[in-house]
Order: C-alpha cells, then sequence, then structure tokens
C-alpha cells in the first residue's frame, strides 16, 4: 500500500506540476518589465507565415515562454543556489559579491578590441592634435578591485594599458588607477559613484593643466532611491538596493543640455529617468549618441569635447563650471564621421578620451 | 522542439498527456502521430515533409516487399528501399563534404550546395531501413496501416536523437498496448533523471568548453579538463536523452531498449561499444556486419569488415573528416583488442583496464569534439605538453575550482555506484520506506533544479542533433 501510495505521489508531483505550471503560466498576465532583472520581457511573437517557415517563430515563442514564466524569480534563485551551494562554483554568471557589493567578472582580455579603440583614438587624435590638447583616461572595471580580494579572473590590466599605449601616440594618457578604490562604485551596478570622484575630476584637470579643483564642499548632495542598479538583476544574491547620489550647485542648476537626437533642450539630471530600465540615465539622459552641455554664465571660454560611455554621464557635470560647453560623443551609437556635421572641432580647446575597461574590452561595436 | 525547452515540458507534454490519456485506445495512435508532427514540424517546419516522405516511401516499399515476397520484384523493392534512404541521408547530409572534397582533391570549383541538415534524419532513416530490410527478411511483419507507421517513424520521443527503435522492438506494441500506472510511474522517474542528466550535468560541463574556446592562456591541465568535461559532457548529454526517450515512450506504454548500460566501466574497447549507443552498434552489427560475414571469415577480410563498419559508424555522425578518423581509430582498436591487446590485459590487474580503456576513449573524443583533424592533433599535443603552453595558471586553477564538483559528480553518477545502493536499500524495510518517502521528494527538486537551469538560460542544443 506505502508503495502504491509513493508511486501514486510522485507520478502525481512529476505530471501534476506540468500541468499545474502549464495553467498557471496561461493563467497569468503577461509582465512587460522585469524589475528583479531591470529589462524588458520578450512578448508573444506575431503569427507570420514566413517567420513560422524559417524557424524564427518557434524560437521567439520559447523566449516568450521563458520570459514569462509563472515564479521566474524563485526559479532564478534555484539555478543560482545550485551553482553556489551545491556546485560550490565562486560566481553566478560572472556576478560575485564581496561585503555586499556586487561585481561582475570582465575576462579574458580582447586584445582586437583593445587595438580597434586605441585605432580610433589615434586617428581622431591626429586629426586635431595641432590644434587640440588631446588626452585619454581609462577607467577600471569594478572587478579591477574585486578580483583583487577574492582572486577571481580579471583582465590584464597592465597588457591593455601597453597595447594602447603603443598604438595611441598622439594623445596624453592620464592614469585614473591610483584614484579609485572599490568604495567608489555603487554595490548593485557597474558605475562610480558621482560622490566618490572628485579625485578623479582633479586628476584629469591636473593633466590638462587646468587649476581647476573640486570637493564634496561645492556641491549639494542630491540622493534618489530606491536605485537598482545593472548587476541587482543578474545577481544570484539579494542586497540592499542602492541610493543614487547626483551632484547639484548653481553652474548645474544653470546649466542647459541640447539632445541632437531629439533637437531639445534638457535639463542635466532627471529624477524621472531612476525609473528607466537603466536608472543611471538620471545623468544626462543616459545613452543619448550625442550632447552638448551649455554654461552660458561661465567665465571661461573653453570648450572640451568629451568621446565617453555612460561613466562620461557622471563625470561631466563636475566639470560644467570649468567650461563653456562640453560636447560629449558617445561612439557607441553615431560614428566620429556623422558627429563633425553637428560640432565644430575647431572651436574647442581639448579632446579627452574616457572610457571604462569593459568598453575598451568590447569595442568591436564603435561606430 | 527540446525535450529540455519550456515548450515542450510546459506547454507541449501536459497537452499530448492530457489528451492521449483520455481518449480511447484505437484514437491513441493518431494522437501520438499529430503529437510527433507537431514537435517535428517545431523544429523543422520544411523539413517535416521530407520526414512524411521518407516515411511514405518506407511504407510503400514495405507494402511492396510483402507483396512480391519470394521473387526478384521483393529485392529490387529492398535495393529501392536502400537506394532512396541513403540516397535522402546522403544528399541532405554528405552532399557539401563530397563536394568540398572534390574540389580539394581536383581544384575544381564545384558549387556548395549549404543544405541545412534535417534534424534527426540519421535517426529515422535508420529506423525506416531496418523496417524494410526486416520485413525482406521475414522478420517483421508487414505494416498496412499507414498511421501505425508513420506513428513508428515520427514518434516524439525518439524522433531526433534515437535510440534507433528497430520496427520488430515495438511491431507489436503498435498494435495493442497498455497505459498501466506502473509504466507512468516508471516513466515519468526516468523522464526526470534524464532530464537533469542533461541539463544540470551536461549543460554544466558544457560551459568548461566555452571558457576553453575563449581562452587566451590555455595549459595542459586546461586541456586535460576540456578533454575530461566533454567525456563525461557527451556521455550525460546522449544517455540523458535515451533515458527521457525510454521514459517517455514507457509513459505511452512502448518499451525501447537500452541504449546505455554505464559504458565508462568497461575494461576494453569491444566491451565500451557494446555499453555505448547499443542501438547504433547492433544496427551496424545486424545490417551491415554480419551480411559481410561478421568473423567469420579469414582474417583480412574480418579487418576489411570491421575497418568498413567503423568507417561508417564514424560518417554516420557527421560529414567532416575527423568522425571518419574517430570511427577509423575505433575500428583499428577493436582488431589490435583482438589480435594482441586482449592476451596482454590479461595479464595485468583489473584496475589498469579501466586506465587504459578511459584513456583510449578520452583520446577518441578529443577527436570527435575537434571541428577538424587539424583541431584534433592540436588538442591531442595540448594534452601532452606539445605545445608551448605551461603546465597550469591562475586561469586553469579557477576553472579548476569552478567545475570541480561536478565532475566529481558526474564521474560518480557515470557508474553504477547509486543505482547498487538504491538496490541495496531496496533490499532492507527500512531502506525501502525510506525511499519511498525520499523518492517523489528528491525526483519534484530535480524538476524545480531543471526548471530553474532552463530559466536562468544555461541552456544547450542536444549534441547528438547534429546527427
Amino acid at each position: 500500500m506505502r508503495k502504491i501510495i509513493s508511486k501514486f505521489i510522485t507520478v502525481f508531483l512529476l505530471i501534476g506540476s506540468f500541468v499545474v505550471l502549464m495553467i498557471t503560466n496561461i493563467a497569468l498576465p503577461d509582465k512587460e518589465f522585469s524589475y528583479s532583472e531591470r529589462r524588458k520581457l520578450a512578448q508573444i511573437p506575431q503569427l507570420e507565415i514566413s517567420e513560422i517557415a524559417n524557424g524564427d517563430f518557434f524560437e521567439d515563442l520559447e523566449a516568450y515562454f521563458l520570459d514569462q514564466f509563472a515564479f521566474r524569480d524563485f526559479f532564478r534563485k534555484i539555478d543560482s543556489f545550485m551553482r553556489l551551494r551545491f556546485l560550490q562554483q565562486k560566481e553566478v554568471k560572472g556576478i560575485y559579491i564581496i561585503d555586499d557589493s556586487l561585481y561582475k567578472i570582465e575576462y579574458p582580455l580582447n586584445e582586437k578590441s583593445v587595438q580597434n579603440i586605441a585605432q580610433k583614438i589615434e586617428q581622431i587624435t591626429q586629426e586635431y592634435s595641432q590644434k587640440l590638447d588631446v588626452y585619454y583616461a581609462v577607467i577600471p572595471d569594478k572587478n579591477y578591485f574585486g578580483a583583487q580580494v577574492e582572486k577571481h579572473l580579471s583582465l590584464d590590466y597592465q597588457k591593455m594599458l601597453m597595447l594602447m599605449q603603443e598604438k595611441i601616440k598622439s594623445a596624453t594618457y592620464i592614469d585614473l588607477f591610483p584614484h579609485l578604490k572599490k568604495e567608489d562604485y555603487y554595490h548593485s551596478d557597474i558605475h562610480w559613484r558621482q560622490d566618490s570622484i572628485f579625485d578623479v575630476v582633479n586628476k584629469i584637470s591636473a593633466a590638462m593643466k587646468t587649476d581647476y579643483r573640486v570637493n564634496r564642499d561645492n556641491f549639494i548632495i542630491n540622493k534618489l532611491s530606491p536605485f537598482y542598479g545593472a548587476y541587482y538583476g543578474q545577481s544570484p544574491y539579494k542586497i540592499e538596493a542602492d541610493e543614487l547620489i547626483y551632484l547639484t550647485n548653481e553652474s548645474i542648476n544653470r546649466a542647459q543640455v541640447y539632445n541632437f537626437y531629439t533637437s531639445q533642450y534638457t535639463s542635466v539630471y532627471n529624477e524621472e529617468y531612476l525609473n528607466n530600465v537603466d536608472g543611471y540615465d538620471v545623468y544626462l539622459e543616459g545613452a543619448v549618441p550625442l550632447l552638448t552641455i551649455e554654461n552660458e554664465t561661465s567665465k571661461s571660454e573653453k570648450e572640451l569635447y568629451l568621446f565617453r560611455d555612460s561613466f562620461g554621464s557622471s563625470i561631466a557635470p563636475l566639470f560644467i563650471e570649468e567650461y563653456r560647453k562640453i560636447h560629449l560623443i558617445d561612439l557607441r551609437y553615431v560614428s566620429f564621421e556623422n558627429v563633425k556635421e553637428y560640432i565644430d572641432f575647431e572651436a574647442g580647446n581639448r579632446i579627452l578620451f574616457l572610457y571604462s575597461t569593459t568598453i575598451i574590452n568590447n569595442s568591436l561595436t564603435l561606430k | 522542439m527540446l525535450f529540455s525547452s519550456i515548450s515542450f515540458l510546459y506547454y507541449f507534454l501536459p497537452v499530448v498527456l492530457i489528451v492521449y490519456f483520455i481518449i480511447p485506445n484505437r484514437g491513441k495512435n493518431f494522437v501520438l502521430l499529430i503529437a510527433s508532427l507537431i514537435f517535428y514540424f517545431v523544429g523543422e517546419p520544411i523539413y517535416s515533409i521530407l520526414m512524411i516522405a521518407s516515411s511514405l516511401l518506407g511504407y510503400i516499399h514495405g507494402l511492396l516487399i510483402d507483396k512480391y515476397r519470394g521473387t526478384k520484384k521483393a529485392k529490387v523493392a529492398l535495393i529501392s528501399s536502400i537506394i532512396c534512404g541513403v540516397g535522402i541521408l546522403g544528399f541532405f547530409k554528405y552532399a557539401d563534404f563530397f563536394i568540398a572534397n572534390i574540389n580539394d582533391l581536383f581544384k575544381s570549383e564545384l558549387g556548395l550546395l549549404h543544405i541545412a541538415l534535417p534534424i534527426g534524419i540519421s535517426f529515422y532513416t535508420f529506423q525506416i531501413l531496418s523496417y524494410t530490410i526486416d520485413v525482406y527478411r521475414g522478420q517483421a511483419q508487414v505494416q498496412k496501416s499507414f498511421i501505425k507507421f508513420a506513428t513508428y517513424v515520427s514518434l516524439f520521443p525518439q524522433l531526433i536523437a534515437g535510440p534507433i527503435v528497430r520496427y520488430t522492438t515495438i511491431e507489436d506494441q503498435l498494435s495493442q498496448r497498455s497505459s498501466s500506472w506502473d509504466n507512468v510511474y516508471n516513466g515519468s522517474k526516468r523522464f526526470i533523471i534524464g532530464l537533469a542528466k542533461k541539463v544540470i550535468v551536461a549543460n554544466t560541463l558544457a560551459e568548461v568548453g566555452v571558457l576553453f574556446a575563449n581562452s587566451n592562456d590555455k595549459t595542459v591541465v586546461l586541456y586535460w579538463l576540456v578533454a575530461i568535461s566533454f567525456m563525461l559532457q557527451i556521455y550525460f548529454d546522449f544517455s540523458g536523452y535515451s533515458d527521457m526517450a525510454i521514459g517517455l515512450g514507457r509513459i505511452f506504454g512502448f518499451d525501447f531498449l537500452e541504449n546505455f548500460n554505464y559504458p565508462y566501466i568497461s575494461k576494453s574497447i569491444t566491451e565500451f561499444w557494446r555499453r555505448w549507443h547499443i542501438s547504433l552498434s547492433t544496427w551496424f552489427r545486424d545490417y551491415i556486419y554480419i551480411p559481410m560475414g561478421g568473423s567469420r571469415v579469414n582474417v583480412l577480410k574480418w579487418i576489411r569488415n570491421i575497418l568498413l563498419v567503423w568507417l561508417l559508424t564514424g560518417f554516420w555522425h557527421g560529414a567532416e573528416w575527423n568522425f571518419i578518423v574517430w570511427g577509423i581509430y575505433f575500428g583499428i582498436l577493436l582488431i589490435l583488442e583482438k589480435l594482441f591487446i586482449m592476451k596482454i590485459l590479461k595479464k595485468i590487474p583489473a584496475i589498469f583496464h579501466h586506465f587504459y580503456l578511459l584513456f583510449l576513449v578520452l583520446i577518441g573524443f578529443v577527436i570527435f569534439n575537434a571541428n577538424n583533424l587539424s583541431t584534433a592533433l592540436t588538442n591531442i599535443y595540448g594534452l601532452f605538453g606539445g605545445l608551448d603552453i605551461p603546465l597550469i595558471n591562475s586561469e586553469t586553477i579557477y576553472y579548476l575550482r569552478n567545475y570541480l564538483v561536478i565532475v566529481v559528480v558526474a564521474m560518480i553518477a557515470s557508474t553504477p555506484l547509486l543505482s547498487k545502493i538504491v538496490t541495496k536499500l531496496k533490499e532492507k524495510a527500512k531502506g525501502l520506506k525510506a525511499l519511498q518517502v525520499v523518492e517523489p521528494i528528491l525526483l519534484s527538486l530535480l524538476l524545480f533544479i531543471v526548471t530553474g537551469c532552463l530559466i536562468s538560460g544555461s541552456f544547450n542544443p542536444f549534441l547528438y542533433f547534429r546527427f
């Protein structure tokens, strides 16, 4: 009798799980967005003969089923638990934790990518180095610090810098590595905190031979919460959400930002963007190909051309007081040839290429 | 459609199970046929027509062989069936291989056809051939119902990655089979175990290969880690799929034969091939090797027979030279074993037999896993320090640390140890009671972990799909 009951329970649990979860999946309404993963979820694909014939429809359907699966977050945690506790792996899909802060492994070094971005920098530099002072700086990813603590895999940073220095002959290198530490980055995100990079701003200013210096007293600290960073949703670990910090002062408040894509002026910060897929969009609208920050009240006539990634969005406001105009160019979304149609490179003073090691190691999609 | 997909597990399978068990017995084959066609259509929309056409050809040839039994026309029908089967397989699987080699050999510039390989074509073609040959030999009754024959060929549990189910194995069950509680219990248990072997073990081991491919700092130890991981991965991948196929078959009342029997505990290559992909090796034995005379011929002819069968076995796995070399490699080892090695092995302790077997199989799978012969040779050099690389570095240590547990778990699970423990427990009343409580919990847990792995995107198609 016990044997029969055991068999019944086994079949009930297994076949029952398939049936019950199928009914639950059908019954639950579809979600458009996953707040825990900070991303849009796949929606039911449109039924088209051509898509069915080439198999794309069924691939999209599987993606939809995966994204809309009932209790998705719970099942993701089961997978993470198995990897960390049972398989004793040191990270889950590259994400690991030290002191309630999340890190992501960037590895191995992609030499072609490093050479690619270095070549782009050198090409642009050669075009303007006679008229402008050109600098480049590299922002270490968080894993640079985390890997040293727990012996995770990390990029060969020395080799990366060496490869860049071999290619870039016409621009001056600014070493930011000694001016950052792991506490300068958000716990749940890839990015640095705006209130932790005064030292970086001062280092860049000094390297550019200007007297401009900043410290905490020059700014009002504003906080937004909760800020769920890019690693938060990918992480198997439960951590507290961050507070997103943005710094203001009179110059920043007065500055206007011209977005060449929308042809509209906006402000330096937009609090509403905290709820975007990437909350870091609060700074300068996030991923925008071409922006100019205009500080009409500036005593200076200087202009800075900042070739940047998302790290540049949070550091640029700290330079507003020093420049009348800061042009932010994101080569991930616009080619340099197109930029020249909108920006006059003859009018400015300095070019700064400021890229994180993550972009340098994955630069092959740069325009 | 893959067994290890959400579409299959949480949509297709429950619907098919509900409909299958609700419908009266006379409609069950039709339900399975429709379900199988949908299953195949999802993975291969266009090539579904090819599968149906192949089934139709097999069905008609079977009828013709039966109609003209005892006459030359029956033989003509059989030859026609073989030409059609081998021709279709040859065209869709091997055309570009032959064109590329002709171009290389004669410096010609024939254009490649770039034909996508229809999923499962090697499996269902061999099943159809086994049917027509068995009907010709009088070992199987001709199937007069196309629904039943098409159900046999397209039966979704074994359609795309085997095992190669002979028509004679399920001939009776196609007409009459019972749906018992025991079958559903045993089948679902077997299915979940196979699913866990594939998704938890094989997919995790597959990650090592990806890391290796992306590594700029390979070491000798990393070459070994990848080789061992792949050897375990392919076993858990393929035997997991076979478990799922056998389990699903059991749920629907079919008894498929076993396809694996702990091959890595073998003590010789000869024994290994009695335990690995049994349905394929017995197919080649019964339809190629024995008709050529098998071992009942002189030594030279026997060597020819072995080499030809193993060349074909290798070629069956893929249209690449490394598969051919892999097949011939095992053919040569089997010949050497029979002529010399077995005599030597008998004189040394049994433990060394295992090392001998595991080492040679590992080298075999290094050849198998490479994209081409040149890569295979590089990977073998890498194992023995033939490349200018260090023995170990921090990257390799990191990977070892991350994958050591799964490798050890896979090693233990590839032996009958767990099965023996369960058998021992069942022999004792207390053990049996404990098992009855633990089993449903453990199996449910496995299903939840598998679902978690799939949801998290740790997802790899079956290795044997390409065959």
